[in-house]
């Protein structure tokens, strides 16, 4: 177990020195911080003071090198765009972004899964077509369409929640609500294929012989043994959105990671883009972790696989 | 138990009542983007969006007023030239800083040396050869520089008079809780959701309404008109064109500011083709910019035929756009040698500015139909501006321009700057910057400025489109106007002052 643990995190240094190396080069080749951070009314003389200052005018072996043992010894840098630490600047935006995936997360959990359960248990039904209809239109509707509707009809129309913003519960219904949707549309498509692939298995037909309910075959079997895929789904999508969902966080003006992470990358700041993305493969890793760990409890054959 | 239960209901339904969004006594507005800092001398980058809050927390010596750009008093009451190198200002007495401090002579020497040393920044160009500052006495401060340097009156309208207080908090500290002699002070700032700033009961220009100020990042236009629509904001910035009409309508009003913004399509006219007068023109008989002006912009804007937009010193009503007169362009083509047109990369921003990709890729058809095979290249904007600056674009491209610099830096930055004309067309571009840099008479720079405006015409050596309005919408409700004419957004104060 201690060799595999510390086989993985020799795995994630590996992985996140590879992450940084291609963040840094993406950002710093894409263009020149001096021309977007500085108004253009800095002349060249501005410009130049500005790129010795935070080391931009070094060759970018020298900065990545300079910027990678920096971070080793956890100093991420100073944001090239709000004059304070990088690390800060990301982590000040980390509570909201836990928050709407968290909502968002168990939204779609909440609502996906037994949709799905329930979809594959009667397979061909009514009820089978009524949610893949809406697992289409779950993962067809683009989100910020979704959104801009949602406000019209319930911020600006009905007046029921605020319209953008973060601060009460209210605020977190609409975002959380168009992230989820979709979410519980993924699961609920990978949830019914995988119990109908499970409810055709020689167990399954056993333990109906055996007298046992409908019902505790489908959940204490079928979805037993279904689970692997879907918690591993459960686990890219959280890792994923750890990085902020964008476009949700744009449409509601949401003070999340992905919205902080996109205008870096427009102004060029790379030392908050490289904490950012830094602070989501290590999430990411972490959560991968996890899955592992996890896929040992679920399904005990990997457990004796691995060691 | 009934009472009990309708009690715990009520009880919880408060707890999702979100609190009463928009109160008389405070005004909500949103801009697309949240400031950098609101520490005026914040080391390096700084955003056109910091201004127009931090103009609410700190006072220049000298503030714009009117549609003529005129200056007014702000700190100082009275400035003149004892000489061409040195200003002396005679600052307002009884001016104190948020936290009690006298602003005296010291105060406006601190800003000056502390925005000197400030190297790698905006403010620092707007000083350009400042030399330094000498406090005469507590109300009398002398700025000098190396050689004259007449814009320096009209910079000065952006530097922020920092406290001395600043060196001894200590930067960071500062910029957590930043204060000046402003309007407004400072209350709180969470990142990416608010700004919070009350009212100043002492500001010395009288009594400011509201007597809370919050501004808000929504970066999505959409977002902002709804929320201004459903009254969780009260003024909004650039709300979407597309809605302007409804906007218009019901609790809600759209105010402009007519073209304030410069909008560039510099040419490469020391390489071929374009360096061929009669091509240049071509291009620009071929576009249709009224159509462009009522069918992209709704109107909101006004084609033209020269640099500079109504409001700036240089502005010359009398120079008109090119008519759209595709015929003469293919003349013009075919006299300068190139009968089936010919092939022009123009390199574009996307999403930057209002309708910037629509307006090229309407205008790249028009030129299709004289024969010129434009090739639009979207491109970051800040290879766009580096690209122009180091003079390393071929034909054509988008080069916009804010709405808040002094003539001065923009001609710089579009006719001084970059090596992309012939030698002639350079040495007279040169020397009209160099003559308005040195003239200390406003109205003699702003003649040298016009002159400039008709050449850059003649020479045809933009392909000149449109200027924009400036748009803000707002609830009628909010007792507000704009007060600049200028149009300069980093103008626009966010409050109405009652004399005391």
């Amino acid at each position: 177990m201690r060799g595999y643990v510390v086989g993985r995190v020799l795995q994630a240094v590996v992985a996140l020195l590879g992450v940084t190396c291609v963040a840094f080069l993406l950002v710093s080749l894409s263009g020149d911080p001096a021309f977007i951070l500085l108004t253009p009314e800095a002349g060249e003389e501005q410009r130049a003071a500005f790129r010795k200052l935070y080391g931009l005018d070094q060759p970018l072996p020298v900065q990545y090198a300079r910027y990678v043992s920096h971070v080793a010894r956890g100093d991420f840098g100073s944001s090239l765009a709000f004059n304070r630490p990088a690390i800060q600047v990301v982590l000040e935006r980390l509570p909201a972004t836990l928050l709407l995936t968290a909502t968002a997360v168990a939204l779609g959990v909440v609502v996906g899964m037994p949709a799905g359960v329930a979809a594959a248990a009667k397979a061909s039904g009514p009820l089978d077509r009524l949610v893949m209809a809406l697992v289409l239109l779950g993962q067809s509707v683009p989100t910020f369409w979704l959104g801009l509707l949602m406000i019209r009809i319930f911020a600006v129309n009905l007046r029921w929640v605020p319209v953008s913003g973060h601060g009460t519960v209210l605020h977190l219904v609409m975002p959380a609500v168009a992230l989820g949707l979709y979410l519980a549309a993924l699961l609920a498509r990978l949830t019914r294929s995988e119990m109908l692939e499970a409810l055709a298995q020689d167990y399954v037909r056993t333990a109906r012989a055996k007298g046992l309910s409908e019902r505790v075959v489908t959940v204490a079997h079928a979805l037993k043994n279904a689970l692997l895929p879907i918690v591993t789904l459960i686990g890219l999508q959280l890792g994923a959105l750890l990085g902020g969902a964008v476009v949700t966080e744009t449409v509601f003006a949401w003070p999340g990671i992905g919205s902080l992470v996109l205008d870096a990358i427009l102004r060029k700041d790379y030392p908050v883009v490289l904490a950012a993305v830094e602070f989501v493969a290590a999430g990411f890793i972490v959560i991968n972790m996890a899955l592992d760990l996890l896929y040992g409890y679920l399904d005990p054959r990997l457990r004796t696989a691995r060691t | 138990m009934k009472t009990l239960r309708n009690a715990l209901i009520i009880i919880v339904l408060g707890l999702f009542v979100p609190a009463p969004a928009h109160a008389k006594d405070q005004w909500v507005v949103a801009f697309g983007d949240e400031p950098l800092s609101l520490n005026p001398a914040n080391k390096g980058a700084q955003a056109v969006v910091s201004d127009y809050v931090m103009i609410h927390l700190y006072d220049a010596l000298i503030d714009f007023t009117g549609p003529d750009l005129a200056l007014k008093p702000m700190l100082a009451v009275r400035w003149e030239n004892p000489n061409p190198t040195t200003w002396r200002f005679t600052l307002r007495r009884g001016v104190k800083f948020h936290n009690g401090d006298p602003l005296t002579a010291e105060d406006v020497k601190f800003t000056v040396d502390t925005q000197l040393a400030n190297k790698g920044s905006s403010i620092n160009a707007y000083l350009g050869p400042t030399e330094g500052a000498r406090v005469i006495d507590p109300q009398t401060v002398e700025i000098t520089t190396k050689t004259p340097f007449p814009p320096l009156i009209f910079n000065l309208t952006r530097l922020h008079i920092l406290p001395r207080a600043y060196a001894r908090v200590g930067m960071d500290a500062f910029a957590a809780k930043p204060f000046g002699s402003g309007p407004y002070r400072f209350v709180e700032w969470q990142r990416g959701q608010r700004i919070v700033l009350e009212a100043n009961a002492d500001y010395w220009g009288g009594q400011p309404t509201p007597k809370r100020l919050v501004f808000r990042p929504i970066a999505d236009p959409s977002t902002r008109a709804a929320e201004l629509r459903a009254g969780g904001v009260d003024i909004i910035t650039s709300p979407p064109i597309a809605q302007a009409k409804e906007l218009n309508t019901g609790d809600t009003t759209i105010l402009t500011v007519p073209g304030a913004r410069v909008i560039a399509y510099p040419m490469n006219a020391l390489a071929k083709p374009l360096n061929d007068v009669r091509v240049r023109r071509a291009l620009n008989y071929a576009v249709d910019r009224e159509t462009i002006v009522k069918s992209l912009l709704g109107g909101l804007g006004r084609a033209t035929g020269q640099p500079f937009s109504p409001g700036w010193l240089g502005y010359d009503p009398e120079i008109s756009p090119y008519p759209y007169d595709p015929a003469r362009a293919r003349r013009l083509l075919a006299d300068a040698g190139y009968p089936s047109g010919f092939e022009v990369p123009w390199n574009i921003s996307v999403g930057v500015f209002v309708a910037d990709k629509e307006v090229s890729e309407a205008a790249a058809a028009m030129l299709g139909q004289v024969g010129v095979r434009v090739r639009l290249v979207p491109t970051e904007r800040a290879k766009i501006q580096r690209d122009l600056q180091s003079s390393t674009f071929d034909g054509i491209t988008a080069g916009q321009w804010g709405t808040v610099a002094e003539s001065d830096i923009m001609v710089r930055w579009f006719f001084k700057n970059p090596r992309i004309f012939t030698p002639e067309v350079e040495g007279k571009l040169h020397q009209l910057v160099a003559t308005a840099a040195g003239e200390l008479d406003r109205d003699r720079r702003g003649k040298v400025y016009r002159e400039l405006a008709k050449f850059a015409h003649d020479e045809a050596l933009w392909l000149f489109i449109h200027h924009q309005d400036e748009l803000i919408a707002k609830r009628r409700d909010v007792p507000w106007q704009v007060v600049s004419g200028r149009g300069g957004k980093a103008h626009i104060y966010y409050f109405t002052l009652a004399p005391r």
